[in-house]
C-alpha cells in the first residue's frame, strides 16, 4: 500500500459514490475504480465498505441500478444517478464546500486577527 | 417519493428475498472476479491474484450482512433465519423439544382450564351491581328488582299497587320466555298457567340474571304466595307463633354506597331492639345480615384459590424445569456461541436469537398449551359437580387466552433470558478455549440450576401435602359414621302443587306409605319433611321445659325440628336407644309425643333418662301449650351434612304436627333399582297432580353431597401429581446434565482408584443433598399454609404428621429414582474415554 493514501473521512463515501455515478452508470467495481482514478489514486477505499453503502444509497432512493453486460461481456449490476439523487449530491456538494470554507477560515485565523 | 422507494425496496425485499441473495453474491463475486484480472494483468499470477482479491475485499459475509442491513430488511430476515434455526434446533433435539415443550404445555394447559372456571364461578362479575354490596325470595316484593339494580330486558316489573292487591302477574326469566315463547315480545300480556293459575307476564329479565340460583324460570309478587298469606294471617292472630316463617323469608338490601356491613348490622339490632320494647317476643331470633358476594359458600371459594395457587405452582414448577433445560443446553452451547461471536455475530444478535428460540418453544407450548385447555375445561364441566354455580358457563375466552399468551410471554422471559445473559457476560475467547467447560467457570450457572431444583421439590411438597390432606379427608368422610344404613335405601320427593288441599294431601301421603310398604321386597317405608337439612341450621330453643326456666333466647343453640311419619327411623336404620317408636295410636288428639336424638338428651337432660319428660314446642294447630311427651331415644344421624357435627333433633308425628312430610325413605331387601320403578308408579297412579322428583338411592345422595370435595380432591390431586412428575423429570434432567458436563472428571476420579459404587453414590448423594434441601423447605412452608386450609379438612389435621412424613418420604424416594438413570451412566464411565473427552 501507498503510504501516501488517505483515509476516507467519515461519511464522504457516500458523496464520493454518488459523483462518481453521476459521470455515467457504474458497476461497483467501476465506482472504486473511478474513485481512485479521480482522487489519483491518493484515497483508500475498502472495498467491503463499498457495497453497503451502495445498497443504503439505493434504498434511499439517490441512485438506481440495473443488470447489464460489463466490458468484458459479463453480467453486472449498474448504477446510476437519479433526480433525487441529483438534488442530494448537489446539496452536499453545498454543504461540504460551506463547511471546507469555514474549517479553512478557522485553521488560517493568526493570532492578531483574534 | 424517498418513502416509496424504502416501501418498494422492502417489499421487494420481503418478495424476492431468495432473489436478492443471488443477486448479491452475483455482484460481489464479478467485483472479486474483475479484481483478480485486473492484478493479472498486471501480472499477479492467477491462483495468487484470486486469492489477493479476496483479502482486499474483506470479510464477504460481513460485507453481505451489512447490505442486508443498509437495505432495512435485516429485521425480518435475521427473523427469519432466528425462527428457521430454531425449528431446525427443536427438531436436532427432539428429546429436549418434547420435554420442555410438554412441560410448558401441560403448566400452562391447567393454568388456563382452572382460570377460565375460577374466572366463570369466582371473577365473572354476577350480572349485578356491586354484588358485594347486596344482603339476602321466586316470590319477591315489589322494590326487589330495584334493590338489585337490575332492569327488565322487556316490559316491566311489579309495581307496590300489584304487590297490595296480590295481583297475579309474573316476571320470565330469559330462558322461559326463549323455550316457551320463542323469543317473541308478544309474550308481554299474554297468559301463563303456573300450578293451576292464571299469571299475566308483565316482563322478561335478561339472560345474565338468574336469582336464587340458575333454574329461576319466574318471579311474582310476594303477596301471592299462599304461605305468605297464611303467614300474615296468623301473625295477627297469634303473635307468638313464629315459627311458621322464621327463615322463609330472606331479605335482600344494597346498602349505601359507604356504609359497612357492621354499620348496616347495629341498625338492624337498634331497630329490632325498639321492636322487642313496643312488641315483646322471646321467640323473636335476631336478624344477621350477610354479604350476597358470600352466596357462594366461604369454603368453596377458599377451595377454588387453593386450586388457583396449585396451578400457580404447577407453572412455577414446569418454568423452572425449562429454565434448567434451557441453562443446561445454553452452557453446552457456549462454545457454539463464541464460534459464532467470533464469525461477526453481535451479541444483541446472539440475544435476539435465543430470545426467538425461547418465544418459538413458547409459543408452540402456549398453543399445544390452549389445546389442552379446552380439553381439560370440557372434561372438568363434564365430570365436575353439578353444584358449582355458573360452572357450565366456564369458556376459553379471550381474557383467559390473554392470561395464557402472558404467561407463555412471561415464562419465554424467565427462561430465554437468563441463559442469553450468561452467554454475553462470557468472552468468546476463553469459550472457545474451553475454559467455560471447566467447572470453576460455570458454579454460579450450577447454583442456579441447583436453586430452581429446590424450588421445584418445595412447591411439590406444599402441593403433595395439601392434596393429601385433602384426600385423607375424603377417605375420612366416606368411613363416617352416619347414624343410619345407607345401603339399598331409596329416596323420592313427593309434592302437591300449590292450592291443592292439606286434607288431599294427606290421604295420598298415608295411601303412598301403606301400599309402598306392602310392595314385595320392601322392609319399611316412611317420609320426613327435609331428607337432608344442609342449609345452615337456626339457633332455637324449647319455649317450655317441665319443672324448668324457660331459655332466654340468647342461649338457644342450633336445633331442628322435623315432622316424620310411617316407619322413617325404621326404615333409616337408626338405633332406638331408649323408649319406643312412634305408632298408629299416636292420634291428633291424644297427647302430643316426640322422639329425640343423642345429642337434643344430652342438650336438655344431660345424666337424665329423658323418656318421659315433658317439654312444649310451637304447633300451627294451636296446642302451642299441651305438653310434648318424649317417648323414645334414637342414635344422632348425620342428617345435616356429613362434614358437620349432628345438631340435636325433634323428631314429631305427622298426625300431630299438622305438616305432611315430603321425603319417602324406603328400605328394600334385595336391588333397590327394581323397587325404584315400582314404587314412582305406585305413587303416580294415586294421585295423578303429584310432583314426583326422581328415585334415588341414599348412596347416589350422599355421594352428591360429597361431589364438590371430590371435585377439589381430585383437581389437587392431580396438580400434586403433575408437580411430582415434573420435579422428578427436574432433579433427572439436572444429574443427566451434571454427569454428562463431569464425565472427565469422574473419569479422574476412576483412573485414581475410585470404585463404581463410589461414583454411583457420589451421583445419588449429591441429588438427594438438593432434593432433601427441597424437601425441608417445602415441609416447613407446607406446615404453614395448611392451617389455612383447615376447614376444608375433615378428621385429620392441618399438620398430621403421617401425612407430612408420607409426603417428604414419596418425594424422596422419587428424587432418588430420578437420580438412578443418571447415576448408572455415571457408573458406566470409561475413565480411558472420559480423559480424552472434549
Amino acid at each position: 500500500m501507498d503510504k501516501k493514501q488517505m483515509e476516507l473521512l467519515q461519511g464522504t463515501l457516500d458523496m464520493l459514490i454518488l459523483k462518481a455515478v453521476s459521470l455515467g452508470p457504474l458497476h461497483g467495481y467501476g465506482v472504486l475504480l473511478r474513485i481512485q482514478q479521480i482522487s489519483k489514486d491518493r484515497l483508500e477505499i475498502q472495498q467491503g465498505s463499498l457495497y453497503p453503502a451502495l445498497y443504503r444509497l439505493e434504498h434511499q432512493g439517490w441512485i438506481a441500478s440495473e443488470w447489464g453486460e460489463s466490458e468484458n461481456k459479463r453480467k453486472a449490476k449498474y448504477y446510476r444517478l437519479t433526480a433525487a439523487g441529483k438534488r442530494k449530491l448537489q446539496t452536499e456538494a453545498e454543504k461540504w464546500n460551506r463547511m471546507a470554507e469555514l474549517i479553512e477560515g478557522i485553521l488560517g485565523t493568526t493570532a492578531e486577527e483574534v | 417519493m424517498r418513502l416509496w422507494s424504502k416501501v418498494r425496496s422492502w417489499v421487494r425485499a420481503l418478495l424476492r428475498r431468495s432473489r436478492m441473495e443471488r443477486e448479491m453474491d452475483a455482484e460481489l463475486r464479478f467485483h472479486i472476479e474483475v479484481f483478480a484480472e485486473d492484478l493479472v494483468r498486471n501480472g499477479v499470477p492467477r491462483e495468487e491474484a484470486l486469492r489477493r482479491a479476496r483479502i482486499e475485499f474483506g470479510g464477504v459475509e460481513r460485507a453481505k450482512e451489512e447490505c442486508r442491513d443498509a437495505r432495512g430488511t435485516s429485521f425480518i430476515d435475521s427473523l427469519l433465519q432466528d425462527l428457521s434455526f430454531g425449528l431446525r434446533m427443536m427438531r436436532k433435539n427432539p428429546g429436549f423439544t418434547a420435554v420442555a415443550v410438554l412441560t410448558l404445555a401441560l403448566g400452562i394447559g391447567a393454568n388456563t382450564a382452572i382460570f377460565s372456571i375460577i374466572e366463570a364461578v369466582l371473577l365473572r362479575p354476577l350480572s349485578y351491581k356491586d354484588p358485594g354490596k347486596l344482603v339476602l325470595p321466586a316470590f319477591v316484593s315489589a322494590d326487589f328488582f330495584p334493590t338489585m339494580g337490575i332492569w327488565p330486558e322487556l316490559g316491566r316489573t311489579f309495581t307496590s299497587e300489584e304487590e297490595l292487591h296480590q295481583a297475579h302477574v309474573v316476571v320470565l326469566s330469559h330462558g322461559l320466555w326463549l323455550r316457551r315463547f320463542g323469543g317473541s315480545p308478544e309474550a308481554i300480556g299474554q297468559n301463563l298457567q303456573i300450578d293451576g293459575i292464571e299469571w299475566k307476564i308483565i316482563g322478561v329479565m335478561p339472560a345474565t340474571f338468574h336469582f336464587p340460583d340458575k333454574d329461576q324460570q319466574f318471579w311474582a309478587p310476594l303477596t301471592t304466595n299462599r304461605s305468605w298469606q297464611e303467614a300474615a294471617l296468623t301473625t295477627k292472630i297469634d303473635p307468638s307463633n313464629t315459627r311458621l316463617f322464621y327463615a322463609r323469608w330472606l331479605v335482600v338490601g344494597r346498602l349505601k354506597t359507604g356504609v359497612s356491613l357492621q354499620q348496616a348490622q347495629a341498625e338492624i339490632d337498634s331497630l329490632f331492639a325498639h321492636l322487642a320494647e313496643s312488641d315483646p317476643d322471646p321467640n323473636r331470633a335476631p336478624v344477621r345480615a350477610f354479604p350476597l358476594g358470600l352466596n357462594l359458600s366461604a369454603n368453596m371459594r377458599l377451595a377454588l384459590f387453593v386450586l388457583f395457587g396449585a396451578v400457580i405452582s404447577v407453572l412455577l414448577i414446569a418454568c423452572s424445569n425449562v429454565a434448567n433445560l434451557v441453562l443446561a443446553r445454553g452452557a453446552g452451547r457456549t462454545h457454539e456461541m463464541a464460534l459464532r461471536t467470533a464469525l461477526g455475530a453481535g451479541r444483541s444478535r446472539l440475544t435476539r436469537q435465543l430470545f426467538t428460540e425461547s418465544a418459538l418453544l413458547a409459543l408452540v407450548s402456549g398453543c399445544l398449551g390452549l389445546l389442552l385447555a379446552s380439553f381439560c375445561l370440557h372434561a372438568l364441566i363434564t365430570f365436575g359437580p353439578g353444584d358449582i354455580p355458573r360452572l357450565d358457563e366456564a369458556r376459553v375466552d379471550a381474557r383467559v387466552l390473554g392470561f395464557t399468551l402472558a404467561v407463555s410471554l412471561l415464562a419465554t422471559v424467565v427462561f430465554g433470558l437468563i441463559p442469553a445473559w450468561r452467554i454475553s457476560q462470557s468472552d468468546p475467547q476463553e469459550s472457545l478455549k474451553g475454559a467455560f467447560r471447566s467447572a470453576s467457570g460455570s458454579v454460579a450457572l450450577r447454583r442456579m440450576r441447583n436453586a430452581l431444583v429446590v424450588l421445584e421439590f418445595a412447591l411439590a411438597i406444599v402441593l403433595l401435602t395439601g392434596a393429601g390432606l385433602l384426600v385423607r379427608s375424603f377417605l375420612a368422610l366416606e368411613e363416617v359414621d352416619l347414624g343410619f344404613q345407607p345401603e339399598r335405601l331409596l329416596t323420592l320427593r313427593v309434592t302437591m302443587p300449590a292450592g291443592v288441599s292439606q286434607a288431599r294431601t294427606l290421604v295420598l301421603h298415608e295411601e303412598a306409605l301403606e301400599r309402598a310398604a306392602a310392595l314385595p321386597g320392601v322392609k319399611a317405608a316412611g317420609a320426613i319433611s327435609d331428607l337432608f337439612e344442609l342449609s345452615n341450621v337456626q339457633n332455637l330453643g324449647l319455649r317450655a321445659i317441665e319443672g324448668r326456666e324457660p331459655e332466654p333466647p340468647d342461649k338457644w343453640t342450633p336445633l331442628i325440628w322435623q315432622t316424620v311419619s310411617g316407619d322413617y327411623l325404621q326404615a333409616m336404620g337408626a338405633l332406638l336407644l331408649r323408649g319406643r317408636y312412634f305408632s298408629q295410636q299416636d292420634m291428633a288428639n291424644s297427647p302430643l309425643v316426640a322422639l329425640i336424638d343423642e345429642n337434643m338428651a344430652r342438650r336438655y337432660w344431660p345424666g337424665e333418662d329423658p323418656v318421659g319428660k315433658r317439654f312444649k314446642g310451637q304447633d300451627p294447630r294451636g296446642r302451642n301449650d299441651d305438653w310434648v311427651t318424649v317417648i323414645g331415644v334414637v342414635g344422632n344421624m348425620r342428617r345435616n351434612g356429613l362434614e358437620r357435627e349432628p345438631v340435636p333433633h325433634v323428631f314429631e308425628w305427622y298426625k300431630q304436627s299438622g305438616s305432611t312430610p315430603r321425603d319417602f325413605v324406603v328400605r328394600t331387601a334385595g336391588d333397590p333399582r327394581i323397587t325404584a320403578v315400582t314404587l314412582r308408579s305406585l305413587i303416580r297412579s294415586l294421585d295423578p297432580v303429584a310432583i314426583l322428583s326422581p328415585v334415588t338411592t341414599m348412596n347416589e345422595q350422599l355421594s352428591e353431597q360429597l361431589s364438590p370435595r371430590r371435585f377439589q380432591t381430585s383437581l389437587l390431586g392431580l396438580f400434586s401429581l403433575i408437580a411430582l412428575v415434573l420435579a422428578t423429570v427436574g432433579i433427572f434432567a439436572l444429574m443427566h446434565y451434571t454427569v454428562a458436563q463431569r464425565t472427565q472428571e469422574i473419569g479422574i476420579r476412576m483412573a485414581l482408584g475410585a470404585r463404581r459404587s463410589d461414583i454411583m453414590r457420589f451421583v445419588i448423594r449429591e441429588g438427594a443433598l438438593l432434593a432433601l434441601a427441597g424437601v425441608s423447605i417445602g415441609t416447613f412452608a407446607a406446615l404453614a399454609l395448611t392451617r389455612f386450609i383447615s376447614s376444608l379438612l375433615f378428621g385429620v389435621g392441618a399438620s398430621d404428621p403421617a401425612t407430612f412424613a408420607g409426603v417428604a418420604a414419596l418425594l424422596m424416594v422419587f428424587a432418588l429414582v430420578g437420580c438412578c438413570v443418571p447415576a448408572r451412566r455415571a457408573m458406566r464411565v470409561d475413565p480411558m474415554v472420559a480423559l480424552r473427552y472434549e
